[in-house]
């Protein structure tokens, strides 16, 4: 880049994709993939001048001025590119938004290092090669996105995902197909998940994680040694591709940060360390701000640790070291009342929450207390309270400060009703046992776990040793009459806990289950459902 | 027409539950832990919720985060009785936070003075609470204050930033 800011009038305008200065206008040249932006990028360097004849100059972190793109919203920058405010509102690929209010960082794992396998960065559509020793127990495959576009547009803006299109096994049997697709819903518990090898848990833009064994065929099967293929891949490049249909183009040149966590079964533990980021300002139970440094003392406190301590035992995990952290003022006044449940791309307020999780180094669960979460269901206006929400099934385990690093749960019952919380659980009553419980239950879904049934009856965890609760027979008589299995239009139907208690209508009290009942659920888990967890690299 | 048809459908749907399962889909959907009820979940349950939904609502004893669904169900399925109380809980500063959220979200969706019910909100003690009031209000002829509050505001927080781009 050494040519002058000046008129544009051809192809390849400022701000277009290029693949070498020939594909620019007059007085622009092209900013590779190789110096970090995706299809390259008409412009031109204003390092002299400071002025550019279109757009805006701006310094990149790595030295240069070049003329970029101005824009009001990332939806006004073309694929892989966002609009970066920090940089004064113009376009420029994710990664190169120094300082920027979306912060998606790459992070090294926390395993220890014996079991860490960096396997570098790499581009959409390669097939990335792995050995896996003998005497694997699970394997965590972990994808950071380098450079990488936020949405695809597919007649409606989608979160880009990052998700292999395979991952084979050494005999060239599949581990994960992405086009198979999920296993169909079935309300009469026809569809059986717990055959497949791998169950994905949908979605997960910027950062994404693969863990197996997370089904009962492969915890039956284990993690076979030899040579493994994953095929690296995102919404954008399936877009690209022509797998589904989109408007933009999609983009071939996203890049990966992969690494591995693999866990010999001589390492495999049964202990889980936890943090507590507190984000927000309730009163504790002396009526003081609550904070990193009273939480321990307090009786409540105790009592939710004792209790989700309990609960995890019941699966064989000890629940080994607890932390409290408090974060900023500006970190509560952004994220501790106003988190959005839908709105989870990784630069809205719920991923970019679960940055805050850097603040800690080791290996743990990191669970964010606020004092409200709500969602705006099918885009409703009036939306609706949400108890918990998982950053992603499973979560990045052994990553701090990404995107998807933790869990929110309401704490706004953990201060009230403590005077019913002497003896056994008491969710009805005992504030701290329901946030214990809520926490433990997005602990699960972070280590791997799916409901065991959700709310319509229709769709099952791949877990064998769980019980499950169809539509038929165990809705009402009327949702099995009107609603299950049909369309929405004729009603929703729903399997209530107390429904699920019963032979062949079971896991009302579990606590995957889709929802808390004070008189039903108990927190229970099962063999398997603890297998799952303890193969999680965040069991140590 | 096609709306007309799914409406009717449902309304048919919903007469015929009976007292006993509107209690008991009432009940269960104060159990969710992962996600929201919907809007028209609620509504299915027709008027007859609120017998379950309001003594939670007002019940200064029950947990708050149920207390919260409780308020998110009355509005939705019987908004002339969350009308009622909405406003009140939303301004009452002694109620749990996660309580006024609820209601302040409630008030905007049933109250045909929800600028007026909200003001004392908006200019409230509470951040978190003033952005959510702020938001709020942005659906529902409110941009003014909204506006004037923002001028004032020394942080704004991403609630306020949402609004705030609703009023341009």
């Amino acid at each position: 880049m050494n040519k002058e800011c000046q008129g544009i009038a051809a192809n390849g305008q400022l701000g277009e994709s290029c693949n070498g200065d020939p594909d620019c206008a007059t007085g622009l040249s092209c900013n590779p993939l190789g110096i970090g932006f995706p299809e390259g990028y008409c412009t031109s360097d204003c390092s002299a001048s400071g002025t550019c004849a279109s757009g805006t100059c701006t310094a990149l972190s790595s030295g240069p001025k070049v003329c970029a793109v101005t824009c009001a919203a990332d939806t006004d920058c073309r694929q892989g590119y966002v609009c970066c405010a920090a940089e004064g509102d113009v376009c420029l690929p994710a990664a190169l938004c120094a300082g920027g209010s979306c912060s998606r960082p790459v992070v090294a794992s926390a395993a220890p290092v014996a079991q860490v396998v960096a396997l570098g960065t790499h581009t959409v559509g390669e097939t990335v090669s792995f050995t896996v020793p003998a005497n694997t127990a699970s394997i965590a495959i972990l994808q950071q996105a380098k450079i990488a576009g936020l949405t695809v547009d597919s007649g409606g803006v989608t979160e880009n995902s990052v998700v292999p299109l395979t991952v084979t096994k050494p005999d060239g049997s599949k581990a994960f197909d992405f086009a198979a697709g999920p296993p169909a819903s079935s309300a009469d518990g026809g569809t059986d998940a717990t055959g497949i090898y791998y169950l994905f848990g949908g979605g997960q833009a910027s950062t994404g994680a693969l863990i197996m064994p997370n089904t009962s065929a492969s915890l039956a099967q284990g993690i076979p040694q030899g040579t493994w293929r994953m095929q690296l891949n995102d919404y954008a490049y399936d877009c690209a591709q022509g797998f589904f249909s989109c408007s933009d183009g999609g983009v071939n040149g996203d890049t990966y940060d992969i690494s591995l966590v693999v866990r010999p079964t001589t390492a495999t533990g049964t202990n889980l360390d936890v943090n507590f980021y507190i984000i927000g300002q309730e009163q504790n139970s002396s009526h003081q701000t609550f904070t990193a440094a009273n939480a321990k003392g307090d009786p409540a406190v105790q009592r939710m640790i004792q209790t989700f301590t309990s609960i995890y035992a019941g699966a064989g995990i000890t629940v080994n070291n607890v932390q409290f952290f408090d974060v900023s003022a500006a970190a509560q006044s952004e994220f501790g009342t106003n988190v959005n449940a839908d709105e989870t791309a990784p630069c809205d307020l719920l991923d970019q929450m679960f940055t805050l999780s850097n603040a800690s180094s080791t290996n743990v669960i990191n669970l964010f207390l606020v004092e409200s979460i709500r969602q705006c269901a099918n885009g409703g206006n009036t939306g609706g309270t949400v108890v918990g929400v998982d950053g992603a099934i499973p979560g990045p385990a052994t990553l701090n400060g990404t995107v998807h690093s933790g869990a929110a749960v309401s704490m706004a019952d953990l201060f009230t009703s403590t005077t019913f919380c002497s003896g056994a659980i008491n969710l009805a009553s005992c504030g701290p046992d329901k946030v214990a419980y809520i926490a433990a239950h997005e602990t699960g879904h972070f280590l791997g776990l799916f409901h065991t049934t959700e709310m319509e009856g229709q769709d099952f965890d791949p877990i064998a040793d769980t019980d499950k609760c169809p539509c038929f027979p165990c809705a009402s008589a009327t949702d099995q009459a009107n609603s299950c299995g049909k369309s929405s239009a004729s009603g929703q139907p729903l399997v209530t806990a107390a429904r699920c208690v019963r032979p062949g209508c079971g896991g009302g009290d579990n606590l995957m289950f889709w929802l808390l009942d004070e008189s039903v659920s108990k927190g229970t888990l099962t063999a398997q459902q603890g297998q799952v967890m303890k193969l999680n690299p965040a069991v140590q | 027409m096609l709306s007309v048809l799914l409406a009717a459908l449902l309304a048919q749907a919903t007469s015929q539950i009976s007292d006993a399962e509107v209690r008991e889909k009432a009940n269960a959907y104060l159990g969710v832990i992962d996600r929201a009820v919907s809007a028209d979940q609620w509504r299915a349950l027709g008027p007859r919720a609120a017998e379950v939904l309001e003594p939670i609502a007002s019940d200064p004893q029950a947990l708050p985060t149920r207390r919260a669904q409780a308020i998110d169900g009355l509005a939705a399925a019987a908004p002339a009785r969350a009308a009622a109380i909405a406003p009140r809980l939303a301004r009452d500063a002694k109620q749990p936070l996660v309580v006024r959220v609820a209601a302040v979200h409630a008030t905007g969706g049933v109250s045909a003075n929800a600028v007026a019910e909200l003001k004392p909100v908006l200019q409230g003690a509470h951040a978190g609470l003033r952005a959510e009031a702020a938001e709020v209000l942005s659906r529902h002829g409110g941009c003014a204050a909204v506006k004037k509050q923002a001028a004032r505001e020394t942080e704004r927080p991403g609630a306020w930033r949402r609004a705030l781009a609703r009023c341009q």
